[in-house]
């Protein structure tokens, strides 16, 4: 049903909200009275709806809450969500909401819901602004137009920790004037007698765009995706500084969204860089001292297991469509006490976290790190290999290892095999990440894709597995406590029934899994893997013929020891 | 898309009530509303405070040159439109007398099944060259029936021309309106009527001067009164329907 779009105009600065009231009023018909109303542009953390042309904000009135997207360019109505201020809230703080699962409920939202992805809209800055509504009609009291006119109240003061707090300062007021379908000759004269009566001027897009442009708010530019640049004479260890350096960035910039829950999606960059930095390590452990690498090894290790009970809820939580969609519909809700225990486990968890991640040491460990990585990387060895050959060399290594673990692995070789194998794949991938910029993009983006296939068939075959054992253990952990209703009783022993089946069914998809292995290894095992390795091989045979003599350090490097470390951060 | 057709080709049924107030029951359930007032009387068009006005004429729109698309007025509510009526639609038999196939209405909504979940066709009471149209081009046939003799006789007709024309893919909808059950006959008739024709739409529409109102308020009942039984009779209709569907 095509809407006609609507028309933007900007008002003169020094008008009063009464003024344009007496104004309007006089050519339209004020529906109820003046209301205040909190105007929240945002988007996500990494900037995705900027990036996809579009410009979000909430709108608060009261206790109403409404999310609202439009083109950027055009100003066309994108998505419009209604939910109440108090939902709102108290789903954000048990358990972890994918906004863009409320959209995909919206025919309207498909594509908006795609490009959020599991981010979550986040405020970027606050408007307050007193706004009012106008119809007009034809002498048939036919509603031609509407009309909000929309005016910024002064400044209020920045809270700490909110968001950026706009007014009328920054924004002159606006009126919005909404066309109805088969009258666009009327809006038009309505918006030039608008124009004319209070000296305004067309704006072709909405406010959120004029902020932008006016630089009031900044769309952000972070992205979790390792953009490293290594020139053909970049060092091992030069690189090895950058790459840390970066990761333990991405650490930090997601550690206050950890803190604050807003989306799941902080926990998992801020984990994925922690699996990053110890494969970094692994890859560069020539380029850092001993005690270095013990002391960074000690503390991503910490790092990664202080968060990763949360992690595995949210994973549980996030796909509970899927899990509900894999039972028959008449048990589909028997799971309900199986969610509301996670919720409640995770909120445990989180407590955990939190405390973890707000102590002292985690705080000035990650500051320590990244301080550590931003200084002059100076060498610790005579004879630097040069970044290009070393990842070579990495790369052939590790590729060669599957190869070869692959190769052994039959219909008879247990398990632990495959899941030994996934490991070394990750391996792979984190390497071919890291040393992209300095590897013939041919090799990279094939050997990527077949090993993400791969690594897919054999991440099903291990995560059906855990997750089976994970709904038992649940169904045991759920069977203990002793319940006096029951109802209580029945709604948890069909919990534990639903699950059980839910179990089996994991079991068989993992079976699947372990049949399709066979044939995807073999798809990975071809004819390009080979030419893979002698291209990696002949890289390293030109590296270590220009191998480079470092320049010997003047002083000695500055990495702490494991001890000293401690000492410092007490 | 799906294409409704209110009709009987008898007149005063609360036909145009029934338009109105079921495709306002749609928009107000999220839906993507169209209704097409055929009527030359242009009762639905004055209803939605629209003048009924169409340019070009009704042969503006058989003959092609004017789209649907630029005659469609947006309504006073939320996802509901109107293509309103005038009285050139009088002409409109003796117009698609002209064309060569039956198909003519239906050609010319095809190309709005993207933009809408709904069109009504609010249609005249005859049985016309138009009503062979619309019963081509709607899937379904909405019939508000009195509970009166000649009025369950119209139905009749109405069955008996749609087998002699072979419109088998159309389903027929029947639903009572205008009933008074202070009357004998009313009674009667509801009660015999469902044994033979298990089509029968369950909820009828009650006869109520809030209905009538509608000419002062110019609005669907729901609109001004939402909590009358007319409103809450129609809204439970279009379940009904929708169940159908």
């Amino acid at each position: 049903m095509p809407t006609p779009s609507t028309r933007r105009i900007e008002v003169r600065g020094d008008l009063t909200l009464e003024k344009i009231h007496t104004v309007l009023a006089a050519f339209a018909d004020p529906v109820g009275p003046i209301r205040k109303s909190i105007l929240r542009p945002c988007d996500t953390f990494d900037g995705a709806l900027h990036r996809a042309g579009l410009a979000a904000y909430w709108t608060e009135s009261g206790r109403d809450l409404t999310w609202l997207c439009h083109d950027l360019v055009t100003g066309e109505l994108r998505a419009k969500v209604e939910l109440s201020a108090d939902m709102h809230e108290a789903e954000r703080s048990t358990r972890p909401i994918v906004f863009a699962e409320l959209l995909a409920e919206k025919p309207v939202g498909e594509d908006i819901s795609s490009v959020l992805g599991y981010r979550n809209p986040l405020d970027l800055a606050q408007l307050p602004v007193h706004r009012r509504q106008y119809v007009r009609r034809d002498e048939e009291g036919k509603m031609i137009l509407r009309v909000e006119h929309l005016h910024p109240m002064p400044r209020q003061d920045q809270g700490e920790g909110a968001a950026t707090q706009l007014g009328r300062e920054d924004l002159s007021p606006w009126l919005e004037i909404h066309p109805v379908r088969g009258y666009l000759k009327k809006a038009d004269e309505f918006c030039n007698w608008c124009k004319r009566a209070l000296g305004g001027v067309d704006t072709d897009a909405g406010f959120v765009k004029s902020l932008i442009e006016a630089g009031h708010i900044k769309p952000t530019t972070y992205s979790s995706k390792l953009s490293l640049d290594f020139g053909p004479k970049t060092s091992a260890r030069t690189a090895a500084f950058q790459t840390f350096r970066h990761l333990f960035g991405v650490m930090e910039t997601n550690f206050p969204g950890v803190l604050a829950d807003a989306d799941s999606e902080f926990l998992h960059d801020f984990r994925v860089a922690v699996r990053r930095a110890r494969a970094a390590l692994h890859l560069f452990r020539r380029e850092l001292s001993r005690d270095v690498r013990e002391a960074l090894s000690h503390d991503l290790k910490k790092l990664g297991q202080m968060t990763g009970p949360v992690r595995d809820f949210d994973v549980y939580l996030l796909d509970e469509k899927q899990l509900r969609g894999a039972l028959p519909t008449v048990q589909q809700h028997d799971l309900d006490p199986f969610f509301d225990h996670l919720v409640k486990e995770r909120a445990k968890a989180r407590a955990s976290l939190v405390s973890a991640l707000e102590t002292a040491e985690t705080r000035d460990a990650l500051s320590h790190w990244l301080h550590f990585f931003s200084s002059d990387p100076e060498t610790t060895r005579e004879v630097d290999p040069g970044f290009s050959g070393l990842a070579a060399k990495a790369l052939r290594i590790q590729l060669t290892r599957m190869l070869t673990d692959g190769r052994k692995i039959t219909k008879r070789t247990p398990a632990e095999a495959l899941h030994d194998l996934r490991k070394e794949g990750k391996k792979l991938r984190y390497i071919l990440e890291m040393s992209r910029s300095v590897l013939a993009e041919e090799l990279c983006s094939g050997l990527l894709k077949s090993l993400k296939r791969l690594q897919t068939i054999l991440g099903n075959f291990q995560d059906f597995e855990v997750q089976a054992d994970f709904l038992m253990e649940a169904a045991d952990t759920m069977n203990r406590p002793a319940l006096k209703s029951q109802s209580a009783r029945e709604a948890r022993t069909k919990a534990v029934m639903a699950l059980g089946v839910l179990s089996t069914r994991l079991m068989e998809k993992k079976t699947e899994a372990r049949a399709q292995f066979a044939a995807e290894f073999a798809d990975f095992d071809n004819e390009e893997r080979s030419a893979s390795l002698k291209t990696l091989r002949k890289m390293e045979a030109k590296a270590s013929k220009k191998k480079t003599v470092a320049k010997k350090p003047k002083t000695k490097p500055k990495a702490k020891t494991k001890t000293k470390a401690k000492k410092d951060r007490a | 898309m799906k294409r409704l057709a209110i009709y009987n080709m008898k007149g005063g049924v609360g036909k145009t009530a029934a338009a109105v107030n079921l495709s306002y029951a749609a928009a107000q359930l999220g839906a993507r509303v169209l209704v097409w007032d055929l009527d030359p009387q242009a009762a639905t068009t004055f209803y939605f405070r629209v003048k009924p006005k169409v340019k070009g004429g009704g042969k503006g729109i058989v003959g092609g040159k004017r789209d649907l698309d630029d005659l469609i007025k947006g309504t006073d509510f939320e996802g509901l439109d109107l293509l309103p009526a005038d009285l050139s639609y009088r002409r409109f038999d003796q117009l698609l007398d002209d064309q060569t196939d039956d198909d003519a209405i239906f050609k010319l909504v095809r190309p709005l099944r993207d933009d809408y979940d709904f069109i009504f066709f609010d249609c005249p009471p005859s049985l016309s060259r138009l009503s062979e149209n619309i019963f081509r081009a709607a899937q379904s046939l909405i019939i508000p029936l009195v509970p009166t003799t000649l009025s369950l006789r119209t139905y009749d007709q109405v069955a008996a021309f749609c087998e002699k024309k072979k419109v088998k893919k159309l389903q027929m909808s029947p639903f009572f309106s205008m009933v008074d059950r202070r009357k004998k006959l009313h009674r009667e008739i509801m009660e015999a009527f469902p044994k033979k024709h298990t089509n029968l739409l369950p909820t009828p529409i009650p006869y109520a001067s809030v209905i009538e109102k509608m000419g002062v308020e110019r609005a669907p009942v729901a609109a001004f009164a939402p909590r009358s039984r007319a409103a809450v009779a129609y809204g439970s209709l279009w379940q009904d329907i929708l169940d159908t569907l």
